[in-house]
């Protein structure tokens, strides 16, 4: 049951990045999100002893870059999504008035 | 006249993005799965999906080309539309107009069987407080025709509805009678055993044109052992109901489901097999869900979403090889799911919908005239849990719609406002499913990462693109074909 | 090949007028006035009728010996030559440049309404290419034009130019067509961007029985489709319009001409076709028409069929498939896969067609749409080859 110890460099990775990336792994591990002077620092400890842990760090990582991303794409289209469901919505749904009985 | 060339054309390439959303492909990490708002998709090269986000694409890539067709990022906005963006989005959440189409009526709890999955927390044959009296049918009817779709589906359930033939008799004239003035579109299943069926009851049957939902758990040996019933002769009794359902009814209007227990899921081939020998073709390898008995019963009969995804392999595998041998044999789950990926249109499942199909896509009219928004709520209240009540029968649906067990929904129930659902690229479509979250974990909004939901509907999207990518063309062009297949069909069916 | 127009002898025309060439089954049914109907005196019953039919108020005589038309009554001869008038066609007069032009022709394969020159895009392969004139002058003459169309004609193009242009006139025209011949197919071709903002589809819902849009679509994004119709912003008020008509209950099919670039990305096409318009009844895939614009662009537009039969066995699989019937048009047989030959239909209008020499020896060719009349080498098919042989017999 050994923690896996993971830093994330905090000039790449916000808080919020390294805590949506580590939520993933609350299923199969006990998480805790530290922070160092530089880093962030993710320690994973595992609920199960059969757990496979070999990738779990390279996987780890490979979340947070993809959180990044996220955000990125977040920032950009968070408005115009509101906009577009809004819109095709309204033309969608007919007025339910005098409906039935 | 003076042509211009292609370049002339491209117009201001500052492109920016649309909603979307990505996943990496768990069988190769450097390719990205990327969605759109309206669930249209391609597959991408992560480092080139990540220069299209930091907006360093060129115009004059394929790439381009092919994420503004998918709607995944636009260019200049005086050229370009949008409209079919939205259009696809309206056609997705095509279920959304007209209200509830699904209506299950309960018409009594009582049944022959104890089966030890059983969700419907099932009374003695002879307990007849248990059944749907004549008032709560008749507000039934009438709430059925406040709701506005031109589709009804009514689907009778108990217990064993045909325990209590003559209240589905009377639903039917009743529901028959009111639709003169009406002129809906009506759909009646009733979802049964089949046992001991008689030849009134199916002249009935075929005179309103009813279809027959049952549940047929695999060969004799395992049906039995999931189904017993004190003469231990269920699998026979099924059989025989079938056959003359088929006989006065027509092969078509028999169908079937199998509900897997921990027995059931070293056995794939032979549920498989059991299937095709009773000439099906079609089969619901649907899994346990924690309600009723089965909660009670987990510990042996349960098992992890893991063990179900292992046991959809082989079992997917062994009905590709049966689709290749010529006979024709679709996974009902799979071929929806597989019409999510493939085509632009909305199906006729409630229980696979953002927002949720609880309440807005089907409503049950129980036994003692209470309401709930699906087939769960109610298992819960016979549990003793009300949180997901709508009402009574003889209230309003304006009353129903505006209750807190409706507002507990809704305030789940959109799977796009969910953290983690919000920004998983299977979310456009995928579904919410509040009340199984609530029962599940306690929690209606519900933790992602430990969500059988949630693993069951990615390891499934998940193993299905796979097999779109890799499989054989022969192997691609059967999955496709149960895709298209779907998109000339509705509803969905339960079984008891 | 046969010419619509030719010069013909004619006298005692007072005016420009649009005629019925009639015989005695016309003058029997009594649908069309004789004041607007040509008599056919070359016509052996009409003659055996005697000299009393002459006296009804017809507006002339056609006939190969003008002394047997009557005395002072306007009459038409045509000189020997390609150019040839049957009874039920209707012919356009013009005296004072002696010429005659078929307006409309009886069991003709392609009868057009033509609306306008004017258009408002400008297609690298256009057939038609446009003028800007005002023209508007001929809807009261397509109103004229449709009062003389036998009623029994399946079906009518409505073409041009782009005949949105013509506003409301369309509708009028539309309605017209709904009004005297009702069991008339009309199909529309247009480009459909009125619709996208301008024009309300809705005046034409509920409008004809048997109404149908041909519009074309040449790319999955505007950078194409633009660039095919040499028109920015055509993309974005075609697909606009689609969803517009589609609102309007109205019947739409997409045209793609199968020119390269479009070849290029024709199965993205079909896939955005069924993602974003799955409510299209018919993809036409047409070959190109090598006449007008498209002549002056052979290198960008060139591509042999034998070529693209690899993409277009792809795209009427996917179509089909999904419940969208698919046709290829002006594509001869030789040069498709035989699977793909039950989706090909003799297309090309029958005055504008011609086989080639290679044909003569061919199996399958009273089956084959063959060649445009202005075809020339390089516009075809390097493997044009009779097909020889036994068939299969279904077909």
């Amino acid at each position: 049951m050994s923690t896996i110890e993971v830093r994330l460099d905090a000039g790449v990775f916000s808080a919020d990045i390294v805590t949506k990336a580590a939520h993933r792994y609350t299923d199969a591990y006990f998480v805790e999100i530290k922070s160092g002077t530089a880093d962030f620092i993710v320690e994973l400890t595992p609920k199960h002893v059969e757990l496979d842990t070999s990738q779990v760090a390279k996987q780890l990582r490979n979340d947070a870059l993809d959180e990044k991303l996220r955000a990125v794409v977040r920032s950009e289209t968070q408005d115009i999504h509101a906009v577009l469901v809004e819109a095709a919505l309204r033309q969608a749904l007919p007025s339910k008035s005098g409906q039935g009985r | 006249m003076k042509f211009a060339a292609r370049q002339t054309f491209v117009g201001n390439t500052d492109y920016r993005l649309l909603p979307l959303r990505f996943r990496r492909l768990p069988w190769d990490q450097d390719r990205v799965l990327i969605t759109s708002m309206s669930g249209d998709w391609l597959i991408a090269q992560r480092n080139d999906f990540e220069r299209a986000v930091s907006g360093q694409l060129d115009s004059g890539e394929s790439l381009f080309a092919d994420m503004e067709s998918r709607f995944l990022i636009t260019a200049d906005p005086g050229r370009s539309t949008l409209a079919p963006l939205l259009s696809q989005y309206r056609t997705r959440k095509d279920y959304l107009a007209e209200g509830p189409k699904l209506h299950i009526f309960v018409v009594s709890l009582r049944c022959h069987h104890t089966c030890a999955y059983c969700q419907v927390s099932r009374q003695a044959v002879g307990q007849t407080t248990f059944d749907m009296t004549e008032s709560t049918a008749r507000h039934a009817v009438d709430r059925l025709f406040d709701w506005p779709a031109k589709t009804l589906t009514i689907e009778f359930q108990g217990g064993e509805p045909l325990l209590r033939f003559d209240r589905v008799q009377q639903l039917t004239e009743l529901i028959e009678r009111r639709n003169r003035t009406e002129k809906r579109a009506l759909r009646f299943v009733i979802a049964s055993t089949l046992h001991d069926l008689t030849d009134e009851q199916l002249s009935f049957m075929r005179e309103h044109g009813f279809e027959l939902s049952t549940s047929l758990d695999g060969p004799e040996w395992l049906h039995n052992l999931n189904r017993p019933r004190p003469e231990r002769d269920s699998y026979r009794r099924t059989l025989e109901g079938i056959e003359r359902g088929r006989r006065v009814l027509g092969d078509g209007a028999v169908s079937a489901l199998t509900t897997l227990t921990r027995r059931s899921l070293e056995v794939p081939k032979e549920i498989i097999d059991e299937y095709r020998k009773l000439g099906f073709h079609s089969i619901s390898l649907r899994p346990l869900s924690p309600y009723g008995f089965a909660r009670k019963t987990d510990a042996r009969h349960g098992y992890t979403m893991g063990e179900f995804l292992k046991f959809y392999e082989t079992a997917l595998d062994h009905l590709l090889q049966i689709n290749r041998e010529g006979y024709f044999l679709e996974e009902t789950y799979t071929r929806m799911l597989l019409s999510l990926l493939l085509t632009p249109f909305s199906h006729g499942y409630v229980d696979l919908r953002s927002p949720t199909g609880a309440g807005l896509g089907a409503v049950v009219y129980d036994y003692d005239g209470r309401v709930y928004p699906s087939d769960e709520a109610r298992m819960l209240a016979a549990m003793g849990d009300h949180s997901f009540a709508l009402g009574r029968v003889d209230e309003s649906i304006e009353t129903w719609m505006s209750s807190p067990g409706m507002q507990r929904v809704l305030d789940a129930g959109v799977a796009e406002a969910l953290p983690t659902c919000a920004d998983c690229a299977y979310v456009p479509l995928c579904g919410a499913d509040p009340i199984d979250h609530y029962a599940r974990q306690g929690d209606s909004i519900g933790h992602r990462p430990t969500s059988d939901f949630c693993r069951k509907q990615m390891g499934l999207f998940d193993a299905l693109l796979r097999r779109w990518e890799q499989e054989s063309s022969l192997d691609r062009e059967i999955l496709e074909g149960w895709a298209l297949r779907a998109t000339r069909r509705e509803g969905v069916l339960e079984a008891a | 090949m046969q010419p619509l127009e030719a010069k013909v002898h004619c006298e005692q025309w007072p005016a420009s007028p649009l005629l019925k060439v009639a015989g005695l089954a016309e003058f029997a049914a009594g649908i069309f006035p004789p004041e607007r109907m040509l008599l056919d005196l070359r016509d052996a019953q009409v003659r055996s009728a005697g000299s009393a039919i002459c006296r009804l108020p017809w507006a002339g005589f056609l006939t190969d010996v003008p002394e047997h038309a009557p005395l002072d009554r306007p009459w038409i001869a045509v000189p020997p030559g390609a150019f040839k008038i049957g009874i039920g066609d209707v012919v356009e007069l013009r005296p004072h440049t002696s010429k005659a032009a078929l307006r409309y022709r009886r069991g003709s394969n392609n009868n057009i309404l033509f609306t306008t020159e004017r258009c408002n895009s400008y297609c690298l392969m256009c057939s038609q290419p446009p003028r800007e004139v005002d023209d508007g002058w001929r809807v009261s003459h397509l109103c004229d034009l449709i009062e003389l169309i036998d009623k029994n004609a399946p079906s009518l193009t409505v073409t041009g130019g782009e005949p949105t242009l013509l506003k409301e006139n369309l509708r009028r025209i539309v309605l017209h067509c709904a009004d005297v011949l009702p069991q008339t197919h009309l199909h529309v071709l247009s480009n459909g961007r009125a619709f996208g903002g301008g024009i309300p589809a809705h005046m034409f819902e509920g409008l004809h029985p048997f109404l149908t849009w041909g519009i074309p679509l040449y790319g999955d994004h505007y950078g194409l489709h633009d660039y095919v119709v040499q028109s920015a912003g055509a993309f974005s008020q075609t697909i606009r319009g689609l969803y517009a008509l589609e609102a309007a209950k109205q019947q739409i099919e997409i045209r793609v001409v199968l020119v390269k670039p479009v070849v290029e990305r024709l199965t993205e096409l079909a896939r955005f076709i069924y993602r974003n318009l799955p409510f299209v009844k018919h993809v036409a895939l047409m070959g190109t028409e090598p006449i007008g614009f498209a002549r002056a662009h052979y290198d960008d537009l060139w591509v042999d069929p034998t070529d693209m039969a690899p993409v277009l066995t792809k795209t009427v699989d996917f179509l089909s498939k999904r419940s969208m019937r698919v046709s290829l048009y002006n594509l001869p047989l030789c040069v498709l896969p035989e699977h793909l030959w039950s989706y090909s239909s003799k297309s090309i209008s029958d005055w504008k067609q011609q086989y080639l020499p290679a044909c003569e020896q061919c199996a399958i060719k009273e089956r084959c749409g063959g060649f445009f009349a202005w075809a020339t080498d390089k516009w075809t098919s390097r493997t044009i080859k009779p097909v020889r042989g036994a068939l299969c017999a279904k077909h």
